[in-house]
């Protein structure tokens, strides 16, 4: 057992002038690193409030499962390092005494349709050496918030919302580019039907798919979809939701 | 409990005693017993090639006054054996595009070129024709043996496809702007680029003839990219790995795997199983993805860019058509070992054991479920028992555009072991009890529990003490002890999955290279034997 290996961070600290996080773990602080990030979108003023997700990236060893196979996992002695940092309301955080290493970054602000880069980029990654601060300066762009709304009058669709294991009998999301795709989380359920929300980015060709081996769907006109996955195209503006709505007509033919 | 005082006591009175008292002992209250055979040689399945060397079955088959028998023959004998020790039946490897020497099953006669240059048509094509008359040949074989199910496993063809980088594209890529996997990051982060300091020759992407995705190296396809661990923990693999330009394309395939069908049926023998791809590990490769939802070649199924290829309505609409249940089309994967056998205390992200975590990862990918790593996974935990547990936050993991049921299948492929250390006949044995007692609840969360439970791959029924090279026959670095497959009965019957209907499939792998694992031999010492004499290790419960 190394002193390297910690317990799952997640800290949230916002003070006064620049947001201090610190991962609870037991390395000694003379090597420990500092992350220092400034959050801006693309015309580099700050943005308050974001939340920066950061993970050490560990080397790996593979295990053996099968005569075949293995599966990868962290190496022996690899520090682990995960949280969260809430930027203050000049863009800053800053979260000491991580392990040396690489570090991917995710971001997101809530209640703000920021594109996370880790879901429409890649991770950022930033080497945080031994007793050194690693600035970083991240640039979120502004998208804006899909949400598609399904009435379920008869009540087909499950009346939960989409958890682990709930069967999926509709799956909502948006193709772009030469076939990528991204799924929209059924974000609640109410009586008359089911809500999702996904952030997208401005200026860039979709097609919203909904598919479903189960239930039917038609649009407000009562026009109806090709649930083996409609092409419904469209493209967003700076500043404008796009909402679109359906609603299911019945069961499936099958 | 007491089938484990037995073991444990044979470990004191050594292997002799042992054999004697385990070998009685039948699989659980219901069980059948299945084998690998592994790769099957379609292109040279007759009396005329020779079950030798020079075809990779130098020890494998029958020699007979110092001559090789022919495959065929060696074939129907090996089947023979295994129908009179209770086998029901076989999983076989295919190969569509093996393009390897010597040629042991090709299936399409331009491997290597785009998918409008090949096509599944063995009415004008003699390689096609003689290919599957022998898929057929085999089928009638396996029933004249008294053997009527099989399992079919596309296997990965080699990866020895290239293209640079510059002329590489991903799903990600918007088309019409010049873009590709050397200037934009619209590719994965672990896409090789640059040059090759040790040949100081340019990176080059690999790719199989029927993987719908890119690999890193030459080889066996398993250095797939969009690695989430090489890639900064990005779960995105699915939609930057890159697009095969080699692939042999959906309809191809379908057209093979159609014929395949049609033959068992006209023979015959039930598909028990059917699974293009086997072992997929989501965890690591949300581009395996493609395997069941494609968004990589959609024109190869005759379908429109940006559309998705339903591979797993595709391939239930081929099994219903032939007469077989749509619900045996099917993606095995694996259980998670540990150094400790009896560690089973964390919950991974499915709310499952995390031992467990392959099956749960393919149930939730069949299901538009989300796969890949979450973010708050306890790393100590993966570090100390290489286990993947720990948190809840699901919102980085991917989710795949199509939903279907759940397979009426659950295929796990499982080796119990205390892994990196010689076992004992104790560890070998708790971990089994610890892996088959874990899996009952993933058929409760996963409300799969009506389905059947297949042990895929498990560990053959006499292990070899040879050396491929410089490991093991059985998992590589360590010797397991000869009693291991009865441990492995014996873990079983002790755990609560002791009380499910199981398919116990023992490895085996007759078209070895090395010829040293499964030895052939008349007698009780043969290393294919699982039940000779009906005196286990694996003896099944039914016929």
């Amino acid at each position: 057992m190394t002193t390297l290996r910690i317990a799952t961070a997640l800290n949230i600290v916002a003070l006064a002038s620049v947001s201090f996080a610190s991962p609870a773990w037991c390395q000694s602080s003379a090597s420990a690193g500092t992350l220092q990030v400034n959050v801006t979108d693309p015309q580099s003023r700050p943005i308050g409030g974001a939340i920066i997700r950061y993970r050490r990236v560990p080397k790996t060893v593979m295990v053996a499962n099968t005569l075949a196979n293995g599966h990868e996992v962290p190496a022996p002695g690899e520090a682990a390092a995960y949280g969260e940092a809430a930027a203050d309301a000049n863009g800053s955080l800053i979260v000491t005494g991580l392990p040396a290493g690489r570090y991917a970054l995710c971001a997101h602000v809530p209640s703000a349709a920021y594109l996370d880069p880790c879901v429409w980029r890649q991770p950022i990654a930033v080497a945080i050496p031994a007793n050194v601060t690693a600035p970083r300066v991240v640039v979120l762009s502004l998208g804006v918030f899909l949400k598609v709304r399904v009435n379920d009058p008869g009540g087909l669709l499950p009346q939960v919302v989409d958890g682990l294991w709930t069967p999926r009998k509709l799956t909502v999301g948006v193709v772009y580019a030469r076939g990528a795709y991204q799924a929209a989380r059924n974000e609640s359920v109410d009586a008359a039907g089911h809500d999702y929300q996904l952030i997208i980015p401005v200026g860039v060709p979709f097609t919203l798919r909904l598919f479903s081996h189960d239930v039917a769907l038609t649009d407000l006109s009562g026009a109806a979809l090709d649930m083996s996955g409609s092409k419904i195209a469209f493209q967003a503006t700076p500043g404008q939701n796009q909402a679109f709505a359906f609603r299911v007509s019945g069961a499936a033919a099958r | 409990m007491c089938v484990r005082t037995v073991a444990r006591l044979c470990v004191l009175v050594g292997f002799l005693g042992c054999a004697g008292l385990s070998s009685a002992t039948t699989i659980g209250s219901s069980s059948y017993l299945q084998v690998n055979l592994s790769f099957m040689p379609f292109t040279i399945y007759d009396y005329t090639h020779s079950a030798d060397a020079a075809n990779q079955f130098s020890t494998s088959c029958p020699v007979i006054d110092g001559v090789h028998v022919d495959i065929r023959t060696c074939f129907k004998t090996i089947l023979g054996n295994m129908a009179s020790q209770g086998v029901s039946g076989v999983r076989i490897f295919v190969n569509l595009c093996d393009t390897s020497l010597p040629i042991l099953s090709q299936a399409f006669t331009s491997c290597g070129e785009a998918y409008t240059s090949n096509s599944w048509d063995p009415g004008s094509n003699p390689t096609q024709a003689a290919w599957i008359g022998h898929v057929s040949d085999f089928f009638g074989d396996l029933r004249t043996a008294g053997i009527y199910n099989v399992t079919i496993t596309l296997a990965d063809d080699p990866a020895v496809y290239s293209e640079l980088p510059s002329d590489a594209t991903s799903p990600n890529m918007q088309p019409g702007l010049g873009h590709n996997c050397g200037n934009t990051d619209d590719c994965c982060p672990d896409t090789p680029t640059g040059i090759d300091p040790a040949t100081m020759l340019p990176y080059m992407i690999y790719f199989s003839a029927t993987q719908p995705f890119g690999v890193k190296s030459m080889g066996d396809g398993n250095d797939i990219i969009g690695n989430v661990w090489d890639s900064d923990a990005s779960n995105q693999g699915y939609n930057c790995a890159p697009i095969n330009p080699f692939f042999i394309g959906w309809n191809n395939e379908f057209g093979a795997i159609n014929a395949m069908l049609a033959k068992a049926a006209s023979n015959s023998i039930n598909v028990y199983e059917l699974e293009t791809e086997q072992e997929l590990n989501f965890g690591t490769f949300t581009v395996q993805g493609r395997f069941m939802y494609d968004n990589s070649a959609p024109e190869s199924a005759g379908l429109s860019s940006g559309d998705t290829v339903d591979v797993v309505s595709d391939l239930r609409s081929l099994m219903t058509a032939n007469g077989f249940d749509p619900g045996r089309v099917n993606w095995s994967s694996t259980g998670s070992e540990t150094p400790s056998a009896t560690y089973n205390s964390c919950t991974n992200v499915y709310t499952d054991y995390g031992r467990n975590t392959g099956p749960d990862e393919m149930a939730q990918a069949i299901t538009a479920g989300h796969i890949g790593i979450n973010s708050d996974y306890n790393m100590s935990i993966a570090v100390d028992y290489n286990l993947m547990c720990g948190g809840s936050d699901t919102s980085l993991m991917f989710v795949l555009p199509d939903s279907s049921t759940q397979p009426d299948i659950i295929d796990v492929h499982i080796y119990s072991q205390a892994t990196g250390a010689t076992n004992t006949d104790v560890q070998v044995q708790d971990a089994a009890a610890t892996d088959f007692g874990d899996l009952p609840h993933f058929l409760t969360i996963a409300s799969d529990t009506s389905a059947a439970v297949v042990i895929g791959e498990t560990w053959g029924g006499t292990i070899s003490t040879a050396m491929e090279g410089s490991l093991y026959c059985w998992a590589g670095n360590y010797l397991f002890p000869s009693g291991t497959p009865a441990d492995n009965v014996a873990g079983f019957n002790g755990s609560a999955l002791s009380g499910y209907t199981v398919t116990f499939r023992p490895w085996m792998e007759l078209e070895d290279p090395s010829g040293v694992c499964f030895a052939y031999t008349s007698s009780s010492s043969n290393y294919q034997n699982v039940n000779y004499g009906g005196d286990g290790p694996y003896t099944p419960t039914n016929p």
